[in-house]
């Protein structure tokens, strides 16, 4: 029998058959999926299988884009990846894509992929073997292993993540790895260690499907977590009740949805979170119970060497309500433009405990040179509200990307981290690292490696002004866009022949194109991988099609390169026994030389790297489940803890009793990972300051960067979408009419926008998608040939090191058309 | 060109959006509505045309909110990655 899909393209029949594969599919999620169909892999709805013939075979896998955690349905014919479903079985999305994913298949498809190892040679790049790649390579790491860094990113997958941490934490005995996510949620991370002593939220998403009411701080989910948003409107299409508070610094396409919008001018959100602990208290609508019970309360400090620290100094209640008193509705107005009226509503809706409240936040509250301060402010109103634990009362923090939480967070890719959550600083860390990679006692070093900043800034700067990096392995990112201040971080680097830059991608980038060693990467199904989203999801997925030319996985180029400096004799790629770092066997216990690519799928590399992480994980309860549990669930939440009758269960709330398999009987609620080791959690007080810079005479308008609902990023994969890239072609720059006016500046028309480190020239766009208020700016940051981050700031919050994309003073000035 | 599946959600009321609805060109099908849902099938023969046809759904009154489901491909006029050298 001919499949249809297989048939002329033109052919009527054809169009008809997908026409009703195509309805069969929107029908499905329209209902909000179905859970019956337990056949993981297997299309979840029937139609799809039945209506798009034989020739098409499905699997599942997490969108690669968002950190809302989509799973989509692949099709895939003849070794390409021919059609997108949403997954209707998938809690997260029920069926539902939003306009990346539904194109994500085409991002395989883009017509320059990277085929074959790029090395620079006389100033030009060109091809060469995958040997004499990892020779270079190794000569690199041979120079000085010290000084050899890699830099990743939270779209690294969870054995990727895992295989580049071991190698260079357990390999080089050194700390020098960080991820792009430094720049997008380290706030989060520092935010909850600072008030839980453990990362990552304890509500989930199913809080959105009851909240009363759900508030976002700087947040624009209708464009960047859009799935996830829809799940909140759709409430409204069943009539259901749920209220949106919008607090922003310029109106988004979730202002739309929103009933009440507070314009905060930036950096002053610190003022609202004191203004509605200030009212809590003054209203006596604070819950006593909870805070008793539960909660501590905690002001900035320093530690034994008068350095600020994370866990700053306890504060009596009294001292908590005095230092909140001066945060009055009328004083928070004046700092933040906020009319008092409003904050007084928020200050009773936090205090009504009969509603169900969920904030959100994403980039807008982590990259701030306050985003410790502000992501703990955040979780002190719920915690003093007593709006915590039950569905719907929950402060999440979202995550950008697939895997922040997974690869970064959990598996511990920051210069810090160990895996599970456990610090370099911590000896009882560093010897549970070394007797699971079975590495020589002190192998681990006891001190952080350099943070994004510090690395780039170290790597820009000559050997002997102090620039201790000479080489920079970069894997699934793209610096030379995405880091701030590119002048001070990137250009210096390019001119210091003792510096050397290697990027691994799937596409020519910004970075790519300055890089002196290019290695081609396999990207999402074309690889086996997985990934952690925004609510302790794990996910998992399978290789469906072979990646082009010589691309190869970015696990097997860390391995490869290890086994390299193994055959030279790196006393670091050896464990204490003498065996190599990343050993592999097949079902019979028999060796498997995974390092050559030829045998590199003769295993399920993933599933071992995975088993041997999941090994780190019940130290902090992040306890996951056998790599076989997630290839047949579409995620499950951890903590996932084995049920007597041998079923793995997954959390939905954590530090909740009966929902949380860790707290203890009777207790309500535990913290069990408190940093005052009492199960208590921590009410911060953190003052309203003012940032490091501010528009003035000479600087005028608040700039504030971001991304756009069409691309991903800094543009690399979603840029060779050819929908994507037509529904948004290049970046631009957003005023409010009346600057525009007082500039003489019409839609369209070039300006110039400058600021104290650099300047780039856009197209202006008056009263289009978002509107910023008078004297702010925004600009997105997808296109690399308007690169904003020559204009943007590297100052950083003092915990996290996460800089600020949100914040700078700038001049805006016409050039015409 | 595609053949795209989507679910638009639509206010709740009289369903006068499902009909103004099929009559936009580009709209293939329509199918039963759950609730507020209604699963709907775009067709679009040329490039940047699902661009338009998604901004005039969207002007539809009584549209809320527009999520993609299903999005076939496999027609459009893929080529062999070539190898890439900069400079």
């Amino acid at each position: 029998m001919t499949d249809p899909l297989l048939c002329n393209p033109q052919d009527p029949s054809r169009r008809e058959a997908l026409k009703l594969a195509a309805l069969g599919a929107a029908t499905v999620a329209a209902a909000g999926g179905s859970t019956s169909h337990a056949e993981a892999g297997a299309p979840s709805n029937p139609d799809l299988r039945d209506r798009m013939g034989a020739g098409v075979t499905w699997d599942k896998a997490p969108c690669r884009f968002c950190g809302t955690g989509c799973h989509v349905q692949v099709g895939v014919s003849g070794d390409r990846v021919v059609a997108i479903a949403g997954d209707t079985q998938a809690d997260v999305n029920k069926g539902l894509l939003c306009v990346k994913g539904y194109h994500v298949g085409l991002a395989l498809y883009g017509e320059d992929r990277l085929t074959t190892p790029l090395l620079r040679k006389n100033g030009v790049q060109v091809p060469v073997s995958w040997e004499e790649a990892l020779r270079v390579l190794a000569d690199r790491v041979m120079l000085d292993p010290k000084g050899f860094a890699m830099y990743g990113s939270g779209q690294w997958t969870i054995p990727e993540g895992y295989a580049a941490n071991k190698f260079i934490k357990g390999g080089l005995g050194h700390n020098h790895i960080d991820p792009n996510a430094r720049l997008c949620m380290a706030s989060a991370v520092t935010g909850f260690l600072a008030t839980y002593g453990v990362d990552e939220p304890a509500g989930c998403f199913d809080d959105l499907d009851v909240a009363d009411v759900v508030i976002l701080w700087g947040n624009n989910p209708a464009e960047m977590h859009p799935v996830l948003f829809s799940r909140i409107v759709d409430r409204r299409a069943r009539g259901e009740s749920v209220t949106i508070i919008d607090i922003g610094t310029r109106k988004t396409r979730s202002t739309a949805h929103a009933q009440h919008f507070l314009n905060f001018k930036p950096n002053s959100d610190l003022a609202i979170a004191n203004g509605i602990a200030h009212l809590l208290i003054r209203n006596k609508t604070w819950n006593r119970d909870f805070v008793d019970r539960h909660c501590a309360f905690r002001k900035p400090g320093n530690d034994a060497e008068g350095k600020p620290a994370l866990n700053g100094a306890a504060m009596t209640w009294d001292e908590y309500t005095a230092a909140m008193a001066e945060y009055t509705p009328e004083r928070v107005e004046a700092l933040s433009g906020v009319p008092a009226r409003d904050i007084q509503m928020l200050g009773d809706l936090f205090g009504n405990p009969k509603l169900r409240i969920t904030s959100l936040w994403c980039m807008g509250a982590n990259q701030h040179t306050r985003g410790t301060a502000i992501n703990s402010l955040l979780h002190g109103i719920h915690l003093l509200s007593g709006h915590f634990g039950r569905p719907g009362d929950a402060p999440t923090s979202l995550t950008g990307q697939p895997s922040a939480c997974g690869t970064v967070r959990e598996v511990g890719t920051l210069c810090h981290a160990l895996p599970g959550g456990g610090n370099v600083t911590k000896e009882k860390h560093r010897q549970l690292t070394e007797k699971i990679w079975n590495l020589p006692a002190g192998r681990i070093l006891d001190k952080p490696g350099y943070h994004t900043i510090e690395l780039w800034k170290r790597f820009s700067t000559p050997k002997a002004d102090g620039g201790d990096i000479h080489t920079v392995w970069v894997q699934v990112t793209n610096p030379a866009q995405t880091l701030p201040n590119l002048h001070l971080l990137v250009d210096p680097s390019r001119k210091d022949p003792e510096k050397f830059l290697v990027v691994s991608d799937v596409y020519p980038t910004a970075t790519t194109r300055i890089a002196d060693l290019v290695l081609p990467s396999a990207m999402w199904v074309e690889k086996n991988g997985m990934f952690g989203n925004s609510e302790r999801r794990t996910q998992q997925w399978f290789k469906m099609v072979n990646p082009p030319g010589q691309a190869r996985d970015d696990a097997w180029q860390i391995i490869a390169l290890a086994w390299e400096l193994h055959r030279r004799g790196l006393a670091g790629m050896k464990d204490k026994d003498g065996q190599f770092l990343f050993r592999f066997q097949d079902a019979a216990g028999k060796a498997v030389p995974a390092w050559a690519w030829p045998r590199y799928y003769s295993v399920n590399v993933d599933e071992q790297l995975f088993e041997e992480y999941r090994k780190f994980t019940q130290m902090k309860h992040k306890n996951l489940a056998p790599y076989q549990e997630y290839v047949r669930a579409r995620g499950l939440r951890w903590p996932v803890v084995e049920q007597p009758d041998g079923t793995w269960k997954e959390t939905l709330w954590r530090f909740t009793e009966g929902e949380d398999p860790f707290v203890s009987a009777g207790k309500g609620f535990e913290f069990y990972h408190s940093t005052t080791g009492d199960g208590r959690a921590q009410i911060w007080f953190h003052p309203q300051e003012d940032p490091p810079e501010m528009p003035d005479a000479d600087w005028p308008f608040w700039l504030c960067t971001g991304r756009v609902l069409e691309h991903w990023h800094s543009g690399t994969i979603t840029g060779r979408i050819p929908p994507l890239r037509r529904a948004m072609p290049h970046a631009y720059v957003e005023l409010h009419r009346e600057d525009a006016r007082r500039l003489g500046i019409q839609n369209g028309e070039r300006v110039k926008l400058s600021s104290r480190r650099g300047s780039v020239e856009l197209p202006a766009w008056i009263d289009g998608r978002a509107s910023p208020p008078p004297g702010t700016v925004f600009v997105p940051f997808f296109d690399e040939q308007l690169p904003i981050n020559d204009v943007t700031l590297h100052d950083h919050d003092p915990f996290s090191k996460q800089p600020d994309y949100k914040k700078c003073a700038v001049k805006v000035s016409r050039i015409g058309r | 060109m595609p053949v795209l599946g989507v679910v638009l959600t639509l206010e709740a009321g009289p369903p006068r959006a499902g009909d103004l609805i099929r009559e936009i060109r580009g709209v293939a099908l329509v199918g039963a509505p759950t609730g507020a849902r209604l699963p709907v099938v775009l067709e679009t023969w040329e490039r940047g045309e699902d661009e338009a046809l998604f901004d005039r759904l969207r002007a539809v009154a009584g549209v809320v909110h527009i999520d993609l489901v299903f999005a076939d491909f496999s027609d459009l006029g893929l080529t062999p990655p070539r190898s890439v050298i900069h400079d």
